[in-house]
């Protein structure tokens, strides 16, 4: 599967150094460089008036070091011990509207859009009537396509597929389920008869003209800026060269083989590893300023296997009745079966943040682990967990456990927005993202300096 | 004298309230040990140089294909500025895509072969191998929503699909298209939809009326799925809106049999070697040979059409599109010595006529000719068409015309027709001027005609200069109210604000591309004038808000309102008027030219007049003519290039003089010292 390459250099031609996946440690940007939210549906196991316990969030409010956080071992947060200096734990962030007759939808609609849900639509058919932050600071990065990737790995057909990523009001962004698919649209490959034919084909011509760019930038006959043009326009190229470059011939495989099963419900953390592993590799590339992974449709009937066990739906598992309505057989132990499968996508999103590890990006950007629920069993908006990792090349104050007491979560995506450098015409933050009805603002003390 | 004239266009002259600008203090001994600036030599091809090497490389008009190329911001007022042209990842993934699908062309259209490839003439070849159509309400076509609407197409109601599979014979360029209309909602938009090969959008559109939405693609062999998707539904029965989408048909077509080479592989050697030397508009090094017959030959495999020959040609044409020695025009000749004959040949070419060399520079610079014939390259090219296209665009640049479609005038004279004919008779004027006329920079601010049409010269208050005609023609005008281009109606209307002349954007603009003098940036806020006192003319309002003792009057006393003053005999569609709002026009005013000293007039006439003799204006229009034709700023060593073409304007030389001076100097054709 894996492509040849250089196919047309002689030997004793100048050599091609291709710069790999090195951090960009001088990075001149002091803004954020990425956006990533990874969505959990149905809530966490955080309490609420069923008598269920915190399990979730850290003991104490505070600074979070990994050795705090590690000691709160009982939580489902402590699997991210080891990045919890970079970790920002917001508790009390609320969503500002109502639902139109289905709380999945709604919290869908809301997450991250922070907007009204439609009137005329109702229940699973509801809208957002906003743009999404996600879609909102790719496009003001037209250089780098302006679009943000949008991924999902869940079935299809289901009562809710994706409800994530808006271009504007009930404008809602399709979502790629299949991570073979999202690859090769990455790397401009789009027909899937003989893509491997045309992705080499490319490769071989991005060589050629990597190598005759670089035996230019060699000239003496060329200045700084003369050679600073070359410079861009090889690094453009190689944007490309990095994406296809990255996956080795096995992962590459494991993609291709799940191709058109992405959908099933065993392959689904197997799915959103993959999507992970794109999404940061686009980032290490330049090639995505924000991207979306919706893990599980709408209202998540996974059935996730912990430990060998495959458990009941998780959306009943968060209703904690052998049912998607309000009526059924009780779940015996499911407070415990959400409390794994939170670990298990704080586990999935670990992975993710080895991944940024790896490229040395993880602290260039943003990497938030959300939920369009704050608790499965009432539906609730409140206290939904926006738990991110990174500081946004120093934007962020991270390290930090705090409770907003209700504040929505608008003013966390300002505080995002600001972090990319977005700012107004006058050069102040941006206040005013999502429902022009929400109280407008920052979360200041998220904010470095 | 020579220490004053130094580069006005670099100097950012502090707004004083005094009428007499801050000293120019270079002296002429720093510059006598530079001789030529230095240029880039790497310049990236504007869109249209690309497109015309493209067309004279493979015989397709590129035209379309680089217009939706990521556009180029203007750099020094100009587009061609070679210093901040560049390719970024998204031109990169554009002119891949372009190479991509000019290559399939060139293998899927045997007469563009013929034209690329004369060295391998086809025999029973032919083309449009396939062509398939279905009508979208035949058991063919599966929907996802909607249904049969009367008797020939299928009404899309919801958002959703409707799919044609298709068996395509072979690979290559195949056109997919639809027939498709729309009705609207209650936000005013068409229905939205997308045409997708494979799940893959390839065009989108909003319709209303019926269209076909067609898009070319390199695609392959066998079974492919079509699909048609309406992307905005909206349903407002209480407004009585329905948004639907109604599709007629879905056709493919395309493919191509290119019939029988009459080549072997290794046959093909020469031509690779000419064509490749023709993209990089120079010989290639035996090196070069050996790679792109690799290139050649690993078509092939990389391809698999079948036809050996036919997919070498594609691979290189691809990759020859995409290397930076077609996408940039290359000087790697050593400093301080005069260009390679073929970078030479390349400059004058594409500084000229935005094109790389033709056939007869080609036969010259084989035959070592092409330096005794310089200047006759020269003459002939800037005569040519593409050149006089050149010129005009130089002036489009200069005089703002691109920017006539955004006049916009609450006024019965006024519709959006008329900045059409605002722009075609500027336009018209130029070519006149320099083509016929043979003009020079005096004559175009003094010409007493214009070219205009029945409603032009009814604005010039000529009615019956012209016999209402639609119809061009050369008109002269009353010289006691118009006098040459800056006194012509497009200028003074786009220059203009919303039912009123506006002296601040016309003050501004005499100032930045007439004299060169760069203004200071405006402060962050800006109040608006305030509305107009029907007891005061717009002078004395603008005055009153921007003059003496106002928070503008650094700036403005003395260097925006006086020029912009000047036509105020001259209301928002450039008719000439002698009241304002019933009182009096005053246009006289005075205005410290740097090289001319104070200046005074009464009318825009003897203001123009005055421009049209100043030193300051040959020198400003000879730093725009040495910064377009070099495609870079001017620097302090262009000094000497600039006075001498300013001298040569002084001395009525004419436009055309005046380019052909310029790819003479050593500024154009040697490389400075670094």
């Amino acid at each position: 599967m894996k492509l040849s390459r250089r196919r047309f250099l002689q030997a004793g031609s100048a050599t091609l150094l291709l710069p790999f996946l090195e951090s960009d440690s001088n990075g001149s940007s002091e803004s954020a460089e990425f956006i990533f939210f990874c969505r959990q549906g149905n809530g966490v196991t955080q309490g609420d008036s069923n008598g269920e316990e915190n399990r979730f969030w850290p003991s104490e409010l505070g600074v979070l070091t990994p050795t705090t956080l590690g000691m709160d071992s009982d939580k489902g947060l402590s699997e991210l011990a080891p990045w919890a200096d970079r970790l920002i734990a917001p508790k009390g962030i609320s969503y500002g509207n109502v639902h139109n007759g289905c709380g999945h939808s709604g919290g869908g609609n809301q997450c991250l859009t922070a907007a009204k849900v439609s009137e005329d639509l109702e229940s699973n058919a509801s809208l957002a009537m906003g743009e999404s932050v996600d879609n909102y600071i790719a496009r003001h990065f037209p250089q780098m396509g302006g679009e943000p990737l949008t991924l999902y790995t869940g079935p299809r057909n289901g009562y809710l597929e994706e409800v994530l990523s808006y271009r504007g009001a009930k404008q809602l962004r399709p979502a790629e389920d299949d991570p073979w698919i999202a690859y090769q649209r990455m790397l401009g490959v789009t027909d899937n008869s003989y893509s491997e034919l045309v992705f080499e084909r490319r490769q071989s011509i991005n060589d050629l003209v990597l190598d005759q760019i670089q035996a230019l930038q060699q000239s003496p006959h060329f200045s700084a800026e003369d050679k600073q043009k070359l410079e861009l326009h090889f690094d453009s190229i190689r944007e490309f060269e990095l994406l296809s470059a990255s996956l080795s011939t096995d992962e590459e495989q494991a993609m291709a083989s799940l191709s058109g099963l992405g959908t099933l419900n065993d392959n689904r953390i197997t799915v959103a590893r993959m999507h992970m592993d794109l999404i940061a590799l686009a980032f290490s590339a330049g090639y995505a300023k924000a991207a979306t992974l919706q893990i599980g449709d709408g209202n998540d009937g996974t059935q996730y296997t912990i430990n060998g066990t495959k458990l009941p739906s998780f959306h009943w598992i968060s209703h904690r009745i052998y049912a998607d309505g309000s009526e059924g057989e009780a779940i015996v132990g499911a407070e415990d079966m959400h409390h794994s499968v939170d670990r298990l996508f704080a586990q999935t999103f670990a992975h993710f943040l080895s991944k940024l590890e790896g490229y040395g990006i993880l602290d260039k950007g943003i990497s938030v682990w959300c939920n369009d629920l704050g608790n499965g069993v009432s539906h609730s908006y409140n206290n939904v967990p926006f738990v991110s990792v990174g500081s946004g090349n120093g934007f962020l104050r991270t390290g930090q456990y705090l409770d907003f007491e209700g504040t929505t979560h608008n003013k966390l995506f300002n505080t995002y927005i600001n972090a990319f450098g977005i700012r107004t015409d006058d050069g102040e933050y941006i206040t005013d993202f999502g429902d022009a009805e929400l109280e407008q603002g920052v979360l200041e003390s998220l904010i470095s300096g | 004298m020579f220490s004053q004239l130094f580069l006005m266009s670099s100097v950012l002259v502090a707004c004083q309230t005094d009428k007499e600008p801050q000293a120019l203090t270079e002296t002429a001994d720093a510059l006598e040990s530079i001789e030529v600036g230095v240029n880039p030599r790497v310049h990236r091809l504007t869109h249209l140089q690309w497109a015309n090497s493209v067309e004279a490389l493979t015989g397709i008009q590129a035209g379309e294909i680089a217009n939706d190329f990521q556009q180029s911001t203007l750099s020094e007022g100009f587009s061609n500025n070679g210093e901040v042209l560049s390719v970024d990842s998204i031109l990169f993934q554009d002119y891949q895509r372009a190479a991509e699908s000019i290559a399939a062309r060139v293998v899927s259209d045997l007469d563009v072969y013929g034209y690329a490839v004369p060295e391998d003439p086809r025999q029973n070849g032919s083309t449009i191998a396939y062509t398939e159509r279905v009508e979208a309400e035949s058991s063919d076509a599966v929907a996802t929503t909607g249904g049969p609407s009367g008797i020939d197409r299928y009404n899309l109601w919801s958002n959703g699909t409707l799919s044609v599979e298709f068996e395509l014979p072979s690979p290559g360029m195949y056109t997919i298209a639809t027939l498709v209309s729309g009705t609207t909602c209650n936000d005013g938009m068409g229905a939205m939809m997308e045409l997708r090969l494979d799940g893959e959008t390839i065009a989108t559109a909003e319709v209303e009326t019926p269209v076909e939405v067609t898009a070319q693609t390199e695609t392959s062999a066998g079974t492919h799925i079509v699909s048609v998707a309406f992307t905005n539904d909206c349903y407002e029965p209480d407004d009585g809106f329905d948004r639907n989408l109604y599709i007629d048909w879905i056709e493919v077509s395309g493919g191509v049999d290119l019939g029988t080479s009459s080549q072997s592989l290794e046959g093909m050697n020469g031509w690779t070697e000419r064509y490749v030397s023709a993209a990089f508009r120079r010989p290639l090094t035996g090196q070069e040979v050996t790679q792109w017959v690799e290139v050649f030959q690993s078509g092939a495999e990389l391809i698999q059409s079948g036809d050996d020959i036919a997919d070498g040609v594609q691979l290189v044409t691809t990759a020859v599109l995409q290397s930076p020695h077609f996408l940039y025009r290359l000087e790697q000749t050593p400093p301080e010595s005069l260009l390679d004959v073929y970078e030479l040949a390349s400059k004058l070419s594409f500084q000229l006529c935005n094109q790389p060399p033709d056939s007869m520079m080609k036969e010259d610079l084989l035959n070592g000719a092409f330096i005794s014939n310089y200047r006759g390259h020269a003459e002939r090219l800037l005569l040519s068409e593409c050149g006089q296209d050149t010129l005009l665009q130089l002036h489009k640049e200069l005089f703002h015309w691109d920017g006539y479609a955004n006049i916009d005038q609450p006024d019965e004279s006024w519709d959006v027709e008329l900045n059409d004919l605002l722009s075609e008779e500027i336009q018209r004027f130029i070519a006149w001027h320099l083509y016929v006329e043979n003009g020079t920079l005096r004559g175009l601010y003094t010409a007493d005609y214009t070219l205009a049409n029945g409603r032009l010269a009814t604005l010039y208050g000529l009615e019956d200069a012209v016999a209402d005609s639609a119809e061009f023609q050369r008109i002269e005008l009353n010289p006691s109210e118009r006098s040459g281009i800056l006194t012509l109606l497009g200028p003074l209307a786009y220059k203009s604000d919303v039912g009123q002349s506006s002296p601040i954007h016309r003050g501004v603009f005499i100032n930045d591309a007439i004299l060169c003098k760069s203004l200071p940036p405006p402060p962050d806020v800006v109040p608006n004038l305030p509305t107009q006192d029907p007891e005061m003319t717009n002078r004395e309002r603008v005055e009153a808000h921007t003059g003496a003792g106002t928070c503008g009057e650094g700036c403005h006393s003395a260097l925006i309102n006086p020029p912009g003053f000047a036509f105020e005999q001259y209301d928002e569609l450039g008719r000439f008027r002698t009241e304002d709002g019933g009182l009096p026009v005053d246009a006289s005013d005075s205005y410290y030219f740097v090289l001319d000293g104070l200046q005074t007039w009464q009318t825009g006439v003897e203001f123009t007049q005055i421009v049209s003799e100043s030193q300051e204006a040959h020198q400003c229009y000879a730093e725009h003519l040495l910064t377009y034709l070099l495609s870079r700023p001017i620097q302090e060593a262009d000094t000497p290039t600039v006075e001498a073409v300013r001298q040569s304007s002084m001395n009525d030389g004419p436009i055309l003089e005046l380019v052909l001076e310029i790819v003479e100097s050593d500024a154009f054709r040697r490389r400075g010292e670094e």
